[in-house]
């Protein structure tokens, strides 16, 4: 008789054949800092020198770039997430040739879509036609570096990413030294969106000519990105929750430069509260991605090439270890910076012509940055470890905090500010670590059972 | 309609067979049920998923056949809710340790495993929580320190995995309400319908044609225990040892279950019953009911085919059956050259198909006109048995494996003795099993396998004795209206389930 006991056993095994490809995920978020240290930097390069070479309407340029910003990491965010994952798995199974035709198709919409977001955004705030054209094309430049970071990223081109920024931020200095005395609005608008679209066209080249190896033709299965829909939410909710304060204060308290809506004073203390957290960034390459990684893909490789269960429990108990290392690590170097940045938090806010009360503003940003830098390390370890859920949950406690916690820290007043942040980030960071230690409690449970 | 009220008499519980695949035991099952028209049938039929078999049945259903369901044992059913089972955790661990000593060959009651299922259920847990649950891990982490610690944990953890989720499926099933249940092998057909009889409180009966430990061994060997290295080299799987040992202990344990809980168990012949008997079954609720022969449709050919043979000269020898290594022709060929020897006019009839070994079939061929043969046989591929057996003096089977052959039934129904191989129910159907069968006589004579010796003896034999030809082909047709006849093969199933179909109208 066809009796199907061993049938099933086959049919079992090639449905269950895409046995945990859990993937690294590229830092892309953490690698930022490289390029987000001479975004800042040329930003300042702006502010520094509007009164020398006699920029017009500086303030509401500011507020435009910072608008651009904010919306185009929440509009790619989930892209970002969803992308790095999906190009992880195909890098992994080894299909190299699809990083061009993936990127060429997604480059296509990525540009429609946010060319189309970016006029709508300018016709909100009430532009006119002559700045809505730079301003689109800086939305989309901006726009299109996020896509072609991730990608650079997963192929781990790191340092080439911040030459081609360095190259982008030198070029733009350049050019408002040469033609910028006496720029208006638009001109500035237009150096700063072409130099960006430079950056950009650096990294296409980047991506094009570092993969040309692969010359097949390839048919790149986009439908995969949907795969995941929790990493759109993440991707998209952690990018939200990172702008929501601001936004929040946007419009609470804000100013309106012709329409277009910032706080200056909030925003210049994240803008620095953000800087003080730059050596994590490095900590976090050092650590997380070399002694941890490698430790992490030893721990799955031991898996598949079918060691025994006191094998892969040895390599978990490494990998936990690993993991406390580098977060002491990061505490000692990040924990130092963050206090010296603390305690001199009055003079750099005097520093930078705020008001008395700032120094306060600045002291909480200085801790929040903190708790949110751990927050977002937190968060990539579980996509490590494929914890979209318990992702999820934690980027969605910190969202929902810090929208409530903005408002309530508007509400009481200007001693406050910054408060709400603070404590958002701290109340997600222990949300978060209590997910990872959860996980990593019960690491081959997790692994093999709740893939 | 009424949950409360039979959909059928009975249900048939099935796997991998009727109605969606074509075979000896469908062919069996579609009789029965094609014969039992006052009986309404209700048919599960567990597939590894849904549609696995195709959609529509190989055969044409009867209309007492009310219903026909398909379980497949893998469709992704639910999802998981790690919160529920947190909360289930209690009855999740006492779950696993039930299904741990059912393993471990303390037979915990089904009645009790079917309970906990439902008490599970009623917590919103699926079958999918069960597997996925930290209750399953220990079990399963415990099980592999015990017994595998040193093999590889991925290959152990899949294995473990792919046992259990069909059980558990089954566990948690819901089969149609009936007078009662009969399935047709143990493994998971088996488990279901004892499942369903502890679910409803209505019996159950097994019938097993052939061994499911046994032809699951035979698998369970044969498999592909070889696998690519990462060089791209073929190995052998060193783990290949542990990982069949467990295979065979998980079906074991499974029939184990059924034969717990069948109130009746039948096979065709008295070796299968042993087998059963090996396995766990208890020897007062074994019985054997063997496969029958329409006795009445051989009268009219049985005439014919004695007045054939009187007014025929040469000696005529047959094969019947399909032309591959299990019945090894071979050997019959061999032995037909050593009676040829002697008898130079000798007629040598291959009936049977040829296709289903068709490299096998060639060699068969080439080595008759190797062995000088070429003249005396004759490969007559598949024929209307009834009609071609009339004028066949000796019927020859040697095949290394058999159940129970029909090929025997149908000779004796001819009145042609048979030489047969010591296999399956071969010595039985000519010797007899009971005293008052063995008092009819013997139908033919018995070889051992692959011995072209002895069964060039056998046939000389016969050949030389037209008398003792005579007697053995009367002995065996006795013997076949007897014990064998289809009708009271159907008759004995029609009183097995009045029986129980009573028992249940009497609670």
């Amino acid at each position: 008789m066809a009796g199907i006991g061993f049938e099933l056993r086959r049919v079992c095994l090639e449905e269950a054949g895409t046995y945990a490809r859990v993937r690294a995920y590229a830092t892309a978020g953490l690698v930022a800092a490289g390029p987000w240290l001479v975004t800042l930097a040329s930003l300042w390069f702006v502010r520094l020198m509007a009164g020398q070479l006699g920029f017009a309407d500086v303030d509401r340029f500011f507020a435009l770039v910072s608008v651009v910003f904010a919306a185009s990491l929440v509009t790619t965010g989930g892209l970002q997430m969803a992308g790095t994952r999906w190009l992880a798995d195909q890098l992994y199974v080894g299909e190299h040739g699809v990083l061009v035709p993936a990127f060429s198709r997604l480059f296509g919409v990525v540009a429609a879509v946010q060319a189309v977001t970016a006029a709508g955004l300018g016709a909100w705030c009430g532009v006119e036609f002559a700045v809505l054209a730079p301003l689109v094309v800086l939305y989309v430049a901006v726009s299109l570096a996020w896509l072609a970071f991730v990608w650079l990223s997963l192929v781990r081109q790191h340092d080439r990413i911040l030459w081609t920024f360095l190259g982008g931020g030198a070029v733009f200095a350049g050019t408002l030294l040469l033609v910028g005395p006496g720029a208006d609005l638009v001109r500035l608008l237009w150096i700063y969106a072409l130099s960006n679209a430079l950056v950009v066209a650096a990294m296409v080249v980047l991506i094009v000519r570092g993969t040309e190896a692969a010359t097949a033709e390839h048919e790149p299965r986009l439908r995969g990105l949907l795969q995941r829909p929790s990493l759109w939410w993440i991707g998209t909710g952690y990018a939200l929750s990172l702008w929501i304060d601001k936004v929040v204060f946007w419009f609470g308290d804000g100013v309106r430069h012709g329409g277009v809506p910032s706080h200056p004073l909030y925003d210049t203390c994240f803008y620095l509260a953000y800087l003080t957290v730059v050596p994590a960034m490095a900590v976090n390459l050092v650590h997380l991605e070399t002694g941890f990684y490698e430790r992490y893909r030893g721990f799955y490789a031991a898996i598949e090439q079918r060691a025994t269960l006191a094998d892969i429990r040895e390599r978990a108990a490494g990998l936990r270890a690993s993991l406390e290392r580098s977060a002491g690590a990061l505490l000692r170097v990040q924990g130092a910076f963050t206090f010296f940045a603390f305690w001199f938090a009055p003079e750099l806010a005097a520093a930078f012509g705020l008001p008395e009360f700032a120094g306060h503003t600045l002291r909480l940003a200085v801790i929040g940055a903190f708790c949110h830098v751990l927050l977002l390390l937190t968060v990539l370890v579980l996509l490590y470890f494929d914890r979209r859920l318990a992702a999820s949950r934690t980027v969605g406690v910190f969202l929902v905090l810090n929208a409530l916690l903005a408002c309530a820290s508007l509400y009481a007043g200007p001693s406050t500010y910054g408060l709400g942040y603070g404590l958002a980030a701290l109340a997600a960071l222990m949300w978060g670590v209590l997910e990872l230690r959860t996980t990593l409690a019960r690491l081959d449970y997790v692994t093999f059972v709740r893939r | 309609m009424n949950p409360n009220e039979d959909r059928a008499d009975v249900v048939l519980v099935l796997e991998g067979t009727y109605p969606f695949v074509l075979g000896g035991v469908s062919a069996w099952v579609h009789r029965i049920v094609g014969q039992l028209p006052d009986l309404r049938f209700g048919v599960v039929h567990i597939a590894p998923r849904a549609g696995y078999y195709g959609e529509a049945p190989a055969y044409e259903l009867p209309a007492n056949v009310v219903f026909v369901e398909e379980l497949g044992l893998n469709s992704a059913d639910g999802r998981a809710h790690p919160r529920r089972q947190r909360r289930a955790r209690h009855l999740l661990v006492a779950m696993w340790r039930e299904l741990m000593r059912l393993r471990d060959g303390e037979a915990a009651a089904l009645p009790e495993l079917t309970l906990r299922a439902r008490r599970l259920r009623d917590a919103g847990i699926s079958a999918l929580d069960v597997l996925e649950s930290e209750a399953c891990w220990d079990a399963l982490t415990a099980c592999y320190q015990k017994e595998a610690a040193d093999q590889s944990f991925l290959d152990f953890f899949w294995t473990w995995r792919v046992a259990y989720q069909p059980v558990l499926a089954l566990l948690f099933a819901e089969v149609p309400r009936a007078g009662m249940y009969h399935t047709v092998s143990t493994g998971y057909a088996g488990l279901l319908a004892a499942v369903a009889s502890a679910q409803h409180e209505r019996s159950v009966i097994l019938t097993e044609h052939g061994i499911y430990t046994k032809e699951r061994r035979i698998e369970i060997y044969s498999a592909n225990w070889i696998h690519d290295a990462d060089d791209g080299a073929l190995v052998i799987d060193s783990s290949a040892p542990y990982f069949r040992q467990f295979w065979n202990r998980h079906f074991e344990t499974l029939s184990r279950c059924c034969y717990r809980e069948a109130q009746r168990i039948f096979t065709l012949y008295g070796q299968n019953r042993e087998s059963q008997i090996d396995d766990g079954a208890d020897p007062d609720r074994c019985e054997i009911v063997p496969n029958g022969v329409d006795v009445a449709a051989y009268d009219v050919a049985a005439i014919a085919a004695a007045a054939a043979r009187r007014e025929q000269h040469p000696f005529t020898v047959a094969f019947v059956g399909r032309v591959c290594p299990i019945k090894d022709v071979r050997t019959f060929l061999a032995a037909m050259r050593l009676v040829a020897r002697e008898v130079p006019e000798l007629v040598v009839r291959v009936l049977g198909p040829m296709a289903e070994d068709v490299e096998y079939a060639e060699q068969c061929r080439t080595f008759a006109v190797e062995l000088g043969l070429g003249d005396n046989v004759r490969f007559e591929g598949p024929v209307d048995v009834r009609v071609e057996l009339a004028g066949v003096d000796v019927v020859v089977l040697t095949s290394i494996s058999e159940a129970q052959p029909l090929v025997v039934l149908e000779a004796g129904a001819l009145g042609i003795p048979v030489v047969a191989t010591d296999v399956g129910s071969c010595r039985e159907l000519l010797e007899g099993r009971t005293p008052a069968d063995q008092a009819l006589g013997v139908g033919g004579l018995v070889t051992p396998i692959a011995s072209p010796g002895a069964v060039a003896r056998a046939v000389l034999e016969l050949h030389a004795d037209a008398e003792l030809r005579d007697r053995m082909g009367q002995s065996l047709q006795a013997r076949v209206r007897r014990f064998y006849d289809e009708s009271s093969m159907v008759a004995t199933y029609r009183g097995i389930y009045e029986h129980c179909l009573q028992t249940v109208a009497v609670d």
